[in-house]
C-alpha cells in the first residue's frame, strides 16, 4: 500500500509516456488517451509550515506552506480555461472528489487541493491558522497559479461542507482578486445556518488520530462515524479511504493513521455558541453577496429529526424552511 | 437559502445524510449537468 505522492507522480509519467507515444503513432491508442488520473501540484502559500512529519519530506520555504493540488485534465489542452475546484469537508480530503473529478474531466481542468493540514499539504506551524480565511487565502494563491498556467476564463467550486464554506468566502466577497469571478457554486450540503449540537459531536472525534493495523481496519472505523454519507459499497468505501491514511515509520511502530493534523481540532475547539452564532451572521453575509448561479445539494426530506439533527457537520441542511 | 442572495436551485438524494459523497452515478449526474449545462439552460 502506498498512500504518498507516488500514485500522482506515476499518473504524470504515464501520461508523459502516452504523449511521447502517441508522436509516432497517427491512430489514437486507446490506452493512453484520454489521460485520466490525477497529477500532484503544489502551490506555495503564506503562513509558516510546521516541520513535516514525513522522514523524507523537505521542509517548506521560511513563512510559507505548499498546499498539494490534484488535478485532473483529459480535454488535451493543458491550459484549458475551464477550471472547477473540488473543496472537500473538514477531515477529508482531495482525492474525495475522484468520481466526480473524473466524470469532469474531459470537459475542464478539474483542480482538487488537500487544504493545508490535510492529505499531502504541509501542516501548519500555527494551529490558529487552521480557520477559513487562512483556507480562502490559500484558495487565492491557487487560483492565481492556475491563472498564470494558462488563463481561467470560466471559474466554478464545487464545496463539500467546509469546502462550501471556503466556496462562500470565495465567491461572497466583492472585490477579491480573482482571475475571474466564480461563475457556477455546488454547496454540498452546508449552507450560512450553523448547528451548535454538530459542532461538538464534531469536537468529539476530531484530532483522535488512532493508529491501525490495516487500511480495511481504518476503513471500517471511519465508516463507523460517516454513514450519513449514504449507501456505499465495501469497494467504494475503501477506494474513499485510500488517502484517508498514511504510514507511520517502523520506528514509530509502524501501522498507519489518518492523514490529517490532529491539530486542526484546536481553532474548532475554541468555538463557542456566542461565536457561532456570529460566525452565522458573517455566513449569511457573504451568501447576499454571491453573484455565482447557486446549487444547493443535500438529502432528500426524511424525518424532521434527520434534517435538522444529530448527523450534520455544523451546519442545517441549507434552504431549511422558516430559515432564509 | 433559496428566497435570498443567489437563491440556490435545490437538489436533494435519497437516503444520504451528511454529506452526500458525490460517488453515486446520480450525485454525479447532477453535479455536472449543474456545471456544464450551457447558459441559460439551468435552473436557479
Amino acid at each position: 500500500m502506498n498512500y504518498d505522492a507516488t500514485q500522482g507522480k506515476s499518473a504524470t509519467m504515464a501520461c508523459a509516456i502516452g504523449s511521447e507515444f502517441r508522436k509516432h503513432y497517427r491512430a489514437p491508442i486507446p490506452d493512453f488517451a484520454p489521460m485520466n488520473e490525477p497529477t500532484l501540484n503544489y502551490v506555495l502559500c503564506p503562513g509558516s509550515a510546521a516541520p513535516p512529519v514525513a522522514p523524507d519530506r523537505a521542509p517548506a520555504p521560511a513563512q510559507q506552506h505548499r498546499m498539494a493540488y490534484w488535478e485532473w485534465n483529459a480535454t488535451g489542452n493543458p491550459a484549458h480555461p475551464h477550471v472547477v475546484v473540488c473543496v472537500h469537508g473538514l477531515s477529508r480530503q482531495g482525492r474525495d472528489f475522484d468520481t466526480l473529478a473524473r466524470a469532469l474531466s474531459a470537459h475542464a481542468r478539474v483542480v482538487c487541493p488537500d487544504v493545508v493540514g490535510r492529505g499531502q499539504s504541509d501542516w501548519l506551524a500555527d494551529p490558529m491558522g487552521y480557520q477559513i480565511p487562512q483556507y480562502a487565502g490559500d484558495m487565492l494563491a491557487l487560483l492565481a497559479q492556475l491563472h498564470q498556467q494558462g488563463a481561467i476564463a470560466t471559474l466554478d467550486w464545487v464545496g463539500t461542507s467546509m469546502g462550501g464554506l471556503i466556496g462562500m468566502g470565495i465567491a461572497g466577497q466583492p472585490g477579491l482578486p480573482l482571475p475571474v469571478p466564480v461563475r457556477r457554486l455546488v454547496l454540498n450540503d452546508v449552507g450560512p445556518v450553523i448547528q451548535w449540537e454538530a459542532l461538538q459531536r464534531i469536537g468529539q472525534y476530531l484530532g483522535q488520530l488512532a493508529r491501525f493495523a490495516s487500511l480495511q481496519q481504518a476503513a471500517d472505523a471511519m465508516w463507523a462515524i460517516s454513514t450519513s454519507f449514504g449507501p456505499h459499497t465495501p469497494a467504494q468505501w475503501l477506494e474513499l479511504s485510500r488517502a484517508m491514511v498514511r504510514t507511520l515509520p517502523a520506528s514509530d511502530g509502524g501501522g498507519i493513521t489518518l492523514h490529517y493534523d490532529p491539530a486542526i481540532a484546536v481553532p474548532f475547539k475554541t468555538l463557542t455558541p456566542e461565536s457561532a452564532v456570529a460566525g452565522e451572521a458573517a455566513l449569511w453575509q457573504l451568501y447576499d453577496h454571491i453573484q455565482a448561479r447557486t446549487a444547493v445539494a443535500w438529502r432528500a426530506v426524511g424525518s424532521a429529526l434527520s434534517r435538522y439533527g444529530a448527523g450534520n457537520d455544523g451546519t442545517r441542511p441549507p434552504g431549511a424552511r422558516g430559515r432564509v | 437559502m433559496t428566497e435570498r442572495g443567489p437563491r440556490a436551485h435545490v437538489v436533494e438524494f435519497e437516503g444520504v445524510g451528511h454529506a452526500p459523497t458525490l460517488v453515486a452515478a446520480d450525485q454525479v449526474a447532477a453535479v455536472t449537468e449543474f456545471l456544464l449545462a450551457a447558459e441559460g439552460v439551468v435552473a436557479g
